[in-house]
C-alpha cells in the first residue's frame, strides 16, 4: 500500500427459517381483499406476551405451556430488531409452538423509518421466529432517527391525515416482510387530534385493508383519560376485523392529584377490560388470538387472570385453541 | 427543514413538552404565544392544553433517561469535562436546550445532538477562560476535546448506514479522527477505568471515576497529531479503533458523503500514487468494507 492510505487491523477500543405456521404470504397477496385474506390467518388461541430479557424478571413461557397448554397457545415476542430475539424466544420457537412478532421500535407514519435495511432485518427476524403474523401499537416509538431502546411510545396524533400515513406505513411494511401487519391502539396520557381513538383506527384499518389488533387494556385507559364511558366510539369498531385482543393488568397512580392508569402490564386488569372483553368476543367473527400481557409477573400471579379470561371467552362461545 | 404535516408539528411539540418541564410550564403560561409561531393551528392548541397539565409529567424521569443513554456514549468527555468545573448533573439542562429541541423538531439523532451541545460547551468554556486559564485548564480542554471527537465518531459509526447511488462511493460504518498524540490510548485507558456502567460511575464521582480521571490525564498528550480510524468491522455493533495514516482519514473525510469514484482516484493520486496504483486502493478499501460503491 502506497502513500499511507492502508486499512490497518483494528483493535478493540478499550473498556466495555422455520415455516410459517400456514400464515399467507401477506405482501404478495395485497391485491385480495383483507376479507379474504383473514380466513387465511391461522386460529392461535390464548397465548402470552414476551419481550427480551423478561423471562428473567417473570414469565418462563414454556413453563407456563408445560403446566396450562391451553393458556399459551402461542407466543407474542415483542422485538427491537437492534436487540434481536432473546433465548427465551429462541427456546419457544425451536419447540415448535406459533409465535406472533410484535414491533417495538417502528414509526409507521414516517416513510423514512422504513428504511430497506432495517425492514430486510425485520423480515429476517420474522422469519426466524415463524411469525404467524406482525403486529404493534402505532404511535412514535422513538423521535429522532430510530436508536437503541428508545421505547418511548407516545400515541398518534387522531386525525385523519395521520390515519392515512399510518395506513401507508402498514402497507409497506406488509409488503416488506411479507405478513400480515395488525395495528394496535397504544397507551398513553396524552391524546390530541378530532377523532376518538376507535375511529382513527377504523379509518387506519380501512385505509390499509388490514385487520385490527385492540388492546383491551389501553382502550380502557383512554376511555378514564377522556372522562368516556368505557361503550364510547364501540359503534365506530369494524368488528369483522379484529384478528387479536390484548387483555393486560394496568395500575392506579396519583400524579400530585393528578389521578392516572399506568400500563403495567400487571396481574389484575382494570374492571371494564372484562366488560370489553365479552363485547369484543361475542362480535369479532375473526378473532383468532387473544393475548395476556403478563410477561413480568411471576406465574402463580397470572393464574386467576388466564383462568377469567378463558371463563369470558368460553362464555361467548370463543373457547381455548 | 421540511415542511411538516399537521399532525407531525403536532407530535414533536408534543414530546417537546413531555421532556422539558420548562417548555411545557411555558406553553401552558402562553399556549398560543408559543405554539402559533410554531405553525400549530388554534384548535391543536386548544387540544393540548385542555389536557391537565399534570398529564405531561406522570413519567418524569424521560428526560433523565434520554440523557443517561447519551452521557453513556460520551462517558469519557464529561469526565474530562469535570477539570473544567462541569458537574455530570449540568448535562441535564440538555432537555432544555436548542440541541435537544432541534434534534426532536428535525428528526435528528439524540446522542449527535448531545454531542453538538458538548461541542458548544467546551467552546464557551474555552472563550470564558481566554489567554488567563491555566495550564490545567487548557490541558483539560485539550483532552476533553480530543474525547469528544473520538467518542463522536464512535457514536456516528455505531449508527452508520451507508448507501450510495450508483457511480458514487461513500466511506462505510467508518471515520477518521485527527487528535493529539496519546489521546486515542488515554481515552482507552479511562473508558476502561470507568467500567460497564460509566454514568453511575461519572454520578457516584467514587473510585472508579477516581481512577479513569488518573488514566485520562496521567500522560500529557503531545503536540503532534495521530489518526485514528474508527470502523465497525463485519456484522459487529460496537465500534473499533486503531491508529492509521493522514491520507486515508483524509480520504474518509471526502467520502462522509457520495463522491464520484474518480475524485478519490484524483485524491490518493495527489498522494503520490500512480493512477493505476490509486484504482487500486480504491478497489482495496471497497473490498475490505471502508468504502461503499453504489454499483
Amino acid at each position: 500500500m502506497v502513500n499511507g492510505i492502508a486499512h490497518p487491523a483494528p483493535s478493540p477500543v478499550a473498556g466495555p427459517g422455520h415455516p410459517t405456521q400456514g400464515a399467507p404470504a401477506a405482501g404478495g397477496a395485497a391485491a385480495r381483499p383483507f376479507s379474504e385474506r383473514v380466513k387465511d390467518l391461522p386460529r392461535l388461541g390464548l397465548g402470552v406476551s414476551t419481550e427480551y430479557g423478561a423471562m428473567h424478571a417473570g414469565l418462563d413461557p414454556l413453563a407456563l405451556a408445560e403446566r396450562h397448554p391451553g393458556w399459551a397457545g402461542f407466543l407474542e415476542v415483542g422485538v427491537e430488531v437492534d436487540k434481536g430475539l432473546d433465548a427465551a424466544a429462541l427456546r419457544w420457537r425451536a419447540s415448535g409452538r406459533p409465535t406472533t412478532y410484535h414491533f417495538l421500535d417502528v414509526n409507521l407514519d414516517e416513510p423514512e423509518d422504513l428504511d430497506a435495511g432495517w425492514v430486510g432485518e425485520m423480515a429476517g427476524l420474522v422469519d426466524q421466529l415463524g411469525a404467524a403474523w406482525v403486529c404493534g401499537d402505532l404511535g412514535l416509538w422513538h423521535f429522532g432517527v430510530r436508536d437503541r431502546a428508545h421505547m418511548l411510545l407516545l400515541p398518534p396524533i387522531l386525525t385523519s391525515a395521520s390515519a392515512d400515513a399510518m395506513a401507508a406505513g402498514i402497507r409497506a411494511l406488509r409488503a416488506g416482510v411479507g405478513r400480515e401487519v395488525l395495528p394496535e391502539n397504544p397507551p398513553g396520557e396524552v391524546f390530541v387530534g378530532n377523532l376518538h381513538i376507535l375511529e382513527y383506527f377504523a379509518r387506519v384499518a380501512e385505509a390499509a385493508d388490514t385487520g385490527l389488533l385492540c388492546d383491551l387494556a389501553h382502550l380502557a385507559m383512554y376511555q378514564r383519560s377522556r372522562g368516556l364511558d368505557w361503550r364510547a366510539g364501540l359503534d365506530s369498531v369494524p368488528f369483522e376485523r379484529v384478528v387479536e385482543l390484548h387483555v393486560a393488568g394496568g395500575d392506579l397512580r396519583d400524579h400530585d392529584g393528578y389521578r392516572w392508569v399506568e400500563d403495567t402490564h400487571g396481574g389484575e386488569p382494570l374492571p371494564e377490560v372484562w366488560d370489553l372483553l365479552g363485547v369484543f368476543a361475542e362480535r369479532a367473527r375473526n378473532l383468532k388470538a387473544v393475548v395476556f400481557e403478563c410477561e413480568r409477573n411471576p406465574l402463580d400471579a397470572v393464574v386467576s387472570g388466564f383462568a377469567k379470561i378463558e371463563r369470558v371467552l368460553s362464555e361467548r362461545g370463543w373457547g381455548r385453541s | 427543514m421540511t415542511a411538516l404535516a399537521a399532525h407531525e408539528l403536532a407530535q414533536r411539540v408534543l414530546v417537546r413538552m413531555l421532556y422539558d418541564p420548562a417548555f411545557c410550564e411555558a406553553v401552558y403560561a402562553d399556549p398560543a404565544g408559543v405554539l402559533v409561531p410554531l405553525g400549530l393551528d388554534a384548535a391543536t392548541v386548544a387540544q393540548i392544553v385542555a389536557h391537565d397539565r399534570r398529564a405531561f409529567s406522570v413519567d418524569p424521569w424521560r428526560g433523565h433517561r434520554a440523557v443517561t443513554a447519551a452521557l453513556g456514549e460520551a462517558a469519557v468527555t464529561a469526565l474530562a469535562m469535570t477539570r473544567l468545573g462541569v458537574a455530570t448533573q449540568d448535562h441535564m439542562d440538555f432537555i432544555a436546550g436548542p440541541h435537544f429541541h432541534g434534534c426532536v423538531m428535525e428528526r435528528g439523532v439524540l446522542v449527535l445532538a448531545f454531542f453538538d451541545a458538548l461541542a458548544e460547551g467546551l467552546g464557551g468554556i474555552a472563550g470564558r477562560l481566554g489567554a488567563g486559564s491555566s495550564r490545567r485548564e487548557r490541558v483539560a480542554l485539550q483532552v476533553a476535546r480530543a474525547c469528544l471527537a473520538l467518542e463522536r465518531a464512535v457514536a456516528e459509526v455505531r449508527r452508520a448506514r451507508p448507501t450510495a447511488e450508483a457511480g458514487y462511493l461513500v466511506r462505510g460504518a467508518v471515520s477518521g479522527v485527527a487528535v493529539p498524540v496519546g489521546a486515542s490510548a488515554a481515552w482507552g485507558r479511562a473508558r476502561a477505568a470507568l467500567g460497564a456502567d460509566p454514568v453511575a460511575a461519572l454520578v457516584s464521582g467514587g473510585s472508579a471515576a477516581k481512577a479513569a480521571l488518573a488514566a485520562l490525564f496521567g500522560a500529557e498528550l503531545g503536540a503532534a497529531t495521530e489518526w485514528v480510524l474508527v470502523e465497525r468491522p463485519g456484522d459487529t455493533r460496537d465500534p473499533v479503533m486503531s491508529l492509521t495514516g493522514e491520507s486515508l482519514v483524509g480520504l474518509l473525510q471526502r467520502a462522509a458523503s457520495p463522491v464520484p469514484r474518480e475524485a478519490l482516484i484524483v485524491f490518493t493520486m495527489g498522494e503520490g500514487a500512480s493512477e493505476v496504483e490509486a484504482g487500486e486502493i480504491v478497489d482495496e478499501l471497497i473490498a475490505d468494507g471502508l468504502l461503499v460503491s453504489g454499483g
